[in-house]
């Protein structure tokens, strides 16, 4: 019986289909993507969890820059999908080599490989239901999201230290060795180039179908996708309504916004944010679920908010303003923006959406929206300003 | 020409090559496995002591299950299923069928939490707004004619092939 296995499968490493060259070649992609996708990745953590020696310091950067990275995170986690599934595929008959006690490299290679294929599959399983928006798991998805990109990166490590030699001996000159040796195509039978065409198709279709929820020139293909950017209140998805934060009266009469520093303690009603100078700006909205929307904001800058108060804002350069929202339910009831933030004036306290005033969906009566700032950070139903 | 190809001394003696077979490490990949081994640990270690995870239980599972499912159910039945085409099918169909049904199924896993829309919720419709399901459907029907064209095509072209064969 084992016999029969290990016969069926060095016949099966023999296809073209399994061959080292098609694995080194999904490899170099995979860790192409994979690489993309962990860079941002951590640049979005980055942005949502600064750590203390980073805080004030991190680049600010161009407006669309975030909408940028995290539609690419996005993009690029939905492309590795089949090319993971089909890396598997080629190297499958690996799988069922009888382990040798006796070759060391090839159990060390063997041990790292499960973190290595559980956790990439993991990283892309979470990634699809989440942006989706189902959570069939009993953890904090972007917490286990994190560290099991930690996990790859170092099981990727060592499979690129033990494989390097193979993709540079299977793609490098010497290719010419192996090419005399190549086994005959059986008719029909699915070639090298059949298999990469077919998965560069299965990526294809599915990055131009589901792009659309960002990248606007796709907007008409956004068949697949969990969102569109045109289709929510005032023209615009939400991802947390009033209702699920329990805010939907926030925008009556009693409104107060709250901004405090060490010295300094002021309320402001509508009506006086009202009377401080309006600014009206285009500005994204981009989510960290890789969609975004343009939309076209009018309020405060909170500059102006905290002139206003005539409070000393000179000092450190890594003090911050703490950002709270009324939001009852649910995690990212406040966030902080750097001095650097605040600087730009386009950093607004937004009181209407599109020429309306501001729907309970999209933070009634009153939501920050910033250039270059995940989506989950453009605070809305915000009740206080604390600059620390 | 082979002869002349500049190689080292480690690849010389190993013939026939071993395409798959992985060459003892050295000193500069030592290091990258060590390091490696330390990145796992300390994401292993950092997952741990994380208050904000919730289940580690569930995390663990979750990455274990990836790969046995993977391993012991997804890939029989791919390898299954090609195994059995190749069978059941003319040659000049087998490509075609293969490639709709490979596009098709990686399509359909990747966006099926989409087309089932799990996390609806009422308070907010502009969560899954689309019809998905509808529009995979579509693509799935387009697939099959895609491969429908391809293999008559291919059956065409291997039936004149043949006949020309005859005549000449």
């Amino acid at each position: 019986m084992l016999d029969r296995v290990e016969s069926a499968r060095s016949a099966a490493e023999e296809r073209q289909v399994h061959d080292a060259r098609v694995a080194s070649i999904l490899g170099v992609a995979l860790g192409v993507s994979f690489g993309i996708c962990f860079l941002t990745g951590v640049w979005s953590h980055l942005q949502q969890n600064p750590p203390g020696w980073l805080a004030g310091s991190l680049p600010f950067g161009p407006t669309g820059l975030y909408r940028f990275t995290q539609g690419a995170h996005v993009i690029t986690g939905l492309a590795s999908i089949p090319l993971l599934l089909a890396k598997l595929y080629v190297v499958s008959p690996q799988l069922l080599r009888r382990p040798s006690w006796k070759d060391k490299v090839n159990l060390l290679e063997r041990a790292a490989v499960l973190p290595l294929v559980g956790g990439s599959l993991f990283l892309l399983a979470t990634g699809a239901a989440n942006i989706a928006r189902w959570y069939p798991w009993k953890f904090f998805y972007p917490v286990g999201h994190w560290w099991a990109a930690w996990l790859v990166l170092g099981a990727t490590m060592i499979h690129v230290a033990l494989k390097a030699p193979t993709v540079r001996r299977t793609l490098g000159r010497t290719q010419v060795r192996l090419e005399a040796s190549e086994p005959g195509t059986v008719p029909g039978e699915l070639t090298r180039r059949g298999l990469l065409l077919t998965v560069g198709g299965a990526a294809g279709v599915l990055t131009l179908l589901t792009a659309g929820q960002t990248v606007p020139y796709l907007r008409q293909l956004t068949l697949l996708a969990p969102r569109r950017p045109d289709i929510g209140p005032q023209g615009l998805p939400v991802n947390r309504s009033a209702e699920a934060a329990r805010t939907t009266d926030l925008a009556g009469a009693d409104y107060r916004l709250t901004v405090t520093s060490a010295n300094i303690e002021k309320s402001f009603t509508l009506d006086d944010l009202r009377a401080l100078p309006q600014r009206t700006e285009e500005l994204v909205i981009s989510c960290v679920e890789g969609w975004s929307a343009m939309a076209v904001w009018t309020g405060v800058s909170v500059a102006d908010v905290m002139r206003s108060t005539g409070l000393d804002d000179s000092g450190p350069e890594d003090r911050t303003v703490t950002v709270t929202s009324a939001q009852q339910v649910g995690g990212y009831r406040s966030s902080e923006l750097t001095m650097d933030a605040i600087a730009d004036p386009r950093c607004l306290l937004a009181l209407r959406l599109n020429g309306e005033p501001l729907s309970a969906d999209h933070g009634a009566p009153v939501r920050l929206i910033a250039p270059n700032r995940p989506g989950v950070m453009q605070t809305k139903w915000v009740t206080g300003l604390e600059l620390a | 020409m082979i002869a002349s190809e500049p190689h080292d001394a480690t690849e010389a003696t190993d013939a026939p090559l071993d395409p798959h077979r992985t060459a003892p490490p050295g000193a500069l990949a030592w290091l990258l496995i060590a390091a490696g081994w330390a990145v796992m640990a300390v994401a292993v270690f950092g997952l741990f002591r994380d208050p904000e995870l919730g289940s580690s239980t569930s995390w663990v599972t979750w990455i274990l299950g990836a790969a046995i499912l993977h391993d012991a159910v997804v890939l029989p039945i791919v390898v299954g299923m090609g195994w059995m085409l190749g069978r059941v099918l003319p040659p000049a169909w087998r490509t075609p069928v293969r490639a709709a049904l490979v596009v098709g199924a990686i399509v359909s896993l990747a966006v099926f939490p989409i087309a089932f829309r799990y996390g609806a919720r009422p308070d907010n419709p502009s969560i899954l707004p689309l019809d998905v399901a509808r529009n995979l459907l579509v693509l799935l029907a387009v697939l099959a004619l895609a491969a429908v064209v391809a293999g008559s095509v291919n059956t065409v072209r291997a039936r004149r092939r043949t006949q020309r064969g005859v005549t000449s």
